[in-house]
């Protein structure tokens, strides 16, 4: 009787210490998958904004928005411009358009760093630390030598595509 | 007084004006990697996205090859090579939806390494997307600019 009663106290001292280990082990968040420590990252761009400040023989800079790239842990991120192009609304004057606008990606609040960025930039941006929350200004620049070109008047249409992924 | 409250309403108004101007489109994939170790049968990943935006948002799913070029700078290479078609291999569940503000949707990932790609494979499925309104440009205007910018987010697959 007495073994059995000390084989039931040591049953409830080890379920008891289980018990116990489990409920820290839990607590600790060792088990729980955390769905906020998944990698993930996020972007935030301005969709469409409409300029009017573009003139024929001007050399204007202007802000187009900011681009808000972040992800829940620091991330190097990779980047490129795939799309700068720009058409004529309602019809297909491509190739004078392009000669026209160059649009630059600010990083970081560095003016050096402005990059410059063509229609068959297909490489891509490397070494960009960038933390959680960073903003990047998007402006475009207008070039003046087109000499060979003519612009005419007109509504134009300019789609900028900002690409993100992890490193 | 009334002057006073007239001017905060205008205030507010100029507000709200600038705010709608400068509406963003926002999107969320997770997770941003995925470490594959390839076998017999395709690997199935779900990918979770959220339109954290103000609109709706156009989603057009894709993926393409991620290889080093000449320079060892890491350029995106075509799905479709002459030794293989990467869309063969990765396939993925939803290509083109629609995601409302706030909402959530998952898509799944089937990857399968190509048979005649030697070494570790990688690629990069991208979730591009679009304002679903579109904003009118008035045509008559004098050089006048409509600028879109979209937003692309890339998931690596990686072979481990």
């Amino acid at each position: 009787m007495k073994k059995t009663l000390i084989l039931l106290v040591a049953l409830f001292f080890v379920f008891a210490i289980s018990t116990s280990t489990l409920a820290d082990t839990s607590s600790s968040g060792n088990q729980a998958v955390d769905t906020n420590l998944v990698p993930a990252l996020e972007m935030t761009a301005p969709s469409a904004t409409t300029l009017d400040t573009l003139q024929v023989d001007g050399d204007n800079e202007f802000l187009l928005g900011n681009l808000v790239v972040s992800s829940n842990a620091p991330y190097t991120i990779k980047y490129h411009v795939d799309k700068t192009h720009m058409t004529k609304y309602a019809g297909t004057d491509y190739t004078t358009a392009t000669a026209l606008i160059n649009v630059m990606s600010l990083i970081g609040g560095d003016v050096g760093d402005f990059a410059t960025v063509a229609t068959t930039d297909q490489n891509l941006k490397t070494n960009c630390t960038v933390e959680n929350g960073a903003t990047w200004s998007i402006s475009g620049h207008q070039v003046v030598d087109y000499a060979d070109k003519v612009l005419t008047d007109g509504a134009y249409h300019l789609v900028i595509t900002y690409t993100a992924v992890q490193n | 007084m009334k002057l006073n409250t007239i001017g905060k309403f205008i205030f507010l108004g100029v507000f709200l004006i600038v705010l709608q101007t400068f509406a963003s489109a926002g999107l969320r994939v997770m997770p941003s990697t995925v470490d594959v170790k390839f076998g017999k049968k395709p690997i199935a990943e779900t990918l979770m996205l959220k339109n954290t935006g103000g609109e709706s948002l156009m989603i057009k799913a894709y993926v393409m090859g991620l290889a080093k070029n000449k320079k060892g700078d890491w350029v995106f290479t075509d799905p479709v090579t002459k030794n293989y078609n990467l869309n063969k291999y990765v396939t993925i569940s939803r290509s083109s939806f629609v995601l409302n503000a706030d909402q959530e949707s998952k898509v799944i990932v089937n990857v399968k390494k190509p048979k005649y790609y030697s070494g570790k494979f990688q690629c990069v499925v991208f979730f591009e997307n679009y304002p679903l309104e579109k904003t009118e440009v008035d045509t008559s205007a004098q050089m006048q600019t409509l600028v879109e910018i979209h937003g692309r987010l890339g998931v690596i697959f990686k072979e481990k």
